[in-house]
């Protein structure tokens, strides 16, 4: 019997046990073992070497499973109390830009009327306008956006942590 | 329950970051997830440590599972990189150093395997160990590198296909199959006595 035919054969005897083989694979090798005490005894002894692995048996620590579930628990929490933040600071930015627009509209209105009042002309009172105004309220606008982009990196890299 | 209603259930009680869902994971993934871990780091304090720490990244990043594949894969994939993370933090050897020369007996698994074996009288496998066999096989397990130990693991005990290993170790199926053939050649020549292991 030639060499490669041996070689063959403990090729298929290991792929039969990691991903199995063809129904003609399988009596070709079946063949060969019967004729090949060699070979017989290697496809014993993966037998045996997957057989030992599982006659493993190793012990756990009983508490792990409690100790486990309590630490979920605890995280579970820390991290539906971010969340709660993370919605704060949301919420209190689409209140801001809500009053912004409110606010924006009547102020305009009564900058107007002033205006008229104490005869400005029209860039004066909107040039005051957008100093007065329309800067401190984008300027509130943009340290909440900032907030909430540092809350949701401070979330981000704690879970990747 | 088939195997697609099961893990759409898992996925959604991970969706909705369902503790107690999470909790009867805990207890059905117990054994196989330490001993897993305890193939891959040889180790059972630091097994039990990354075990907690599996699930804590299941709870946090559940979101990620995809429903459309099983759930043990993810559950392992989860379990090995943050094994990996364990080991470059602790700028011990990488569990893929050898996937280059993929088997040759290097400088790192061999400090690996002294680490291992310097860390108790007797390892993780040697106490599991309850035959003859076992025994034979629980030395060999602690000269094998952890790349090898894994796919033994993931196949033969877990049952998880070529495909699915692969997954787990992000490596094509080809690298799969060959760290099999590996591992299960060094398990052959030790239950025979011989003394090359690699």
């Amino acid at each position: 019997m030639s060499a490669d035919l041996h070689a063959q054969a403990r090729t298929l005897v290991d792929r039969n046990q990691m991903s199995g083989i063809s129904p003609a694979e399988q009596a070709w090798l079946e063949d060969h073992l019967r004729q090949c005490d060699q070979c017989n005894g290697y496809a014993e002894l993966t037998a045996r070497a997957i057989g030992g692995l599982g006659s493993f048996s190793f012990s756990m620590d009983p508490s792990l499973v409690a100790r486990t579930q309590e630490a979920l628990t605890r995280r579970a929490r820390e991290m539906e109390a971010e969340r709660g933040r993370h919605r704060m600071y949301l919420r209190g930015f689409a209140l801001a830009c809500l009053f912004t627009v409110i606010g924006s509209v009547l102020a305009w209105q009564g900058w107007a009327y002033v205006a008229q009042r104490v005869q400005l002309v029209p860039w004066e009172w909107q040039l005051g306008f957008s100093l007065f105004w329309v800067l401190p309220s984008a300027t509130v606008a943009m340290l909440l956006l900032v907030g909430l982009a540092l809350e949701s990196n401070r979330i981000h890299e704690r879970s990747l942590a | 329950m088939n195997p697609a209603t099961e893990a759409k259930e898992i996925a959604e009680g991970l969706r909705r970051r369902d503790v107690t869902a999470i909790h009867k994971l805990v207890e059905r993934y117990q054994y196989r997830l330490t001993r897993y871990l305890l193939y891959l780091t040889g180790r059972q304090d630091l097994a039990e440590d990354l075990f907690q720490e599996t699930w804590l990244r299941v709870l946090e990043r559940g979101t990620q599972f995809d429903e459309s594949s099983p759930f043990e894969p993810w559950l392992f994939t989860v379990a090995r990189n943050l094994t990996m993370d364990y080991f470059r933090r602790k700028k011990m050897v990488s569990l893929d150093s050898p996937l280059e020369s993929d088997g040759a007996a290097g400088t790192n698994e061999e400090s690996l395997a002294s680490k291992l074996a310097d860390h108790d009288s007797a390892s993780p496998f040697e106490l599991a160990a309850r035959s003859e066999d076992a025994a034979r096989l629980a030395q060999a397990l602690l000269l094998l590198a952890p790349i090898y130990r894994e796919v033994l693991v993931l196949r033969f005990q877990e049952q998880l296909s070529l495909q699915e290993v692969g997954r787990v170790i992000g490596a094509p199926v080809a690298t799969v199959s060959s760290r099999l053939r590996r591992g299960l050649a060094a398990l052959r020549s030790h239950l025979e006595g011989v003394a090359h292991v690699r």
